[in-house]
């Protein structure tokens, strides 16, 4: 631990500025959506967390905290709610209660009506993430992660 | 630019670990002037860090929604009960995009004994890019730093360190 701090320290001044862009959460490259008119679509998306990072559940367990949500821009498919995983109840040195958060990889569920008139042919889903990072001594300024998923209406 | 780019990239997988950093406290030659800023208190009153120039101040970037931050915050208190009269006080630069809506109550919850502004991008920019909260600046009575903390450190180690200087 020692070591690794020192090295921490060694390089904090003037780091943070370039720091900015980084974000804590990736997503998996998705797979291209099939959409039928006339129907509903799920779309499962598998996002990855930092290794030694946590981001706050949609539901987290005090009201200070930041939610993690994915909204989805209305677009040819309606967005109809998404479903996301259970947390896991973790407590840190810095909470007084155990908090409701994710870490590692997590996969929401985003469910999509396709109108009977839906424009056919390919065309894309965009979304983002809202979530806010910290691991067990830090925490990190909110994030927006932009999403894009590719769907073709048939 | 790259030693940058790699400077902020160690610092990250450094915090990533699980570790938070300190820079080792500077020595009074080597001292660099912690940049300026005018901000503004829950009340609308103007505040420059440089009105504090003849105190020691611990300047602390903080958020109502940062877990870490709110351990700190009592050290604080204390720290500026015991040391106010000494040439001392805390400085508190929040940074909640929510605000004076968030900040005001959380400041009245928590009962803040210490003067709190709004911070912005520029601000932090200003520091080197506040990237990290909390992190906490001590500086000296000439207005230079001394020491940087970012997440959660030592009580102990600050509070010696303003010791030392006062």
């Amino acid at each position: 631990m020692k070591t690794c701090c020192s090295l921490a320290a060694l390089f904090v001044a003037g780091a943070a500025a370039q720091v900015q862009g980084i974000h804590y959460v990736s997503l998996e490259p998705p797979a291209a959506v099939t959409a039928r008119r006339g129907s509903e679509v799920e779309v499962p998306l598998r996002f990855l967390i930092r290794g030694g990072h946590h981001i706050n559940s949609n539901h987290p367990a005090e009201d200070y905290l930041i939610p993690t949500a994915l909204t989805w821009t209305p677009g040819a498919l309606t967005p109809k709610g998404v479903g996301y995983p259970k947390p896991e109840s973790v407590k840190y040195e810095f909470s007084e209660k155990p908090l409701l958060v994710w870490s590692g990889g997590i996969v929401l569920t985003s469910k999509f009506a396709v109108a009977g008139d839906a424009p056919l042919g390919p065309g894309k889903l965009s979304g983002k993430l809202r979530y806010q990072a910290c691991n067990d001594r830090a925490c990190f300024p909110p994030k927006t992660l932009e999403v894009s998923v590719a769907v073709t209406v048939q | 630019m790259r030693l940058r780019f790699l400077a902020a990239t160690a610092l990250l997988v450094a915090l990533g670990a699980g570790c938070s950093s300190t820079t080792a406290a500077k020595g009074d030659k080597v001292r660099k002037p912690a940049p300026n800023f005018t901000l503004q208190d829950a009340s609308g009153n103007t505040v420059k860090l440089s009105d504090y120039k003849g105190k020691v101040v611990l300047l602390d970037f903080w958020a109502t929604w940062c877990g870490p931050c709110k351990i700190e915050i009592p050290w604080f208190m204390e720290f500026q009960r015991k040391y106010k009269d000494r040439g001392f006080t805390v400085l508190g630069v929040s940074m909640d995009e929510g605000g004076w809506q968030v900040v005001k109550p959380f400041a009245e919850e928590f009962k803040m004994n210490y003067p709190v502004v709004l911070g912005n991008d520029e601000t932090g920019t200003a520091f080197g890019g506040v990237e990290v909260l909390p992190t906490t600046f001590i500086i000296d009575k000439q207005g230079r730093i001394v020491v940087t903390h970012q997440g959660l450190t030592g009580k102990d180690e600050m509070e010696k360190t303003i010791e030392d200087l006062l």
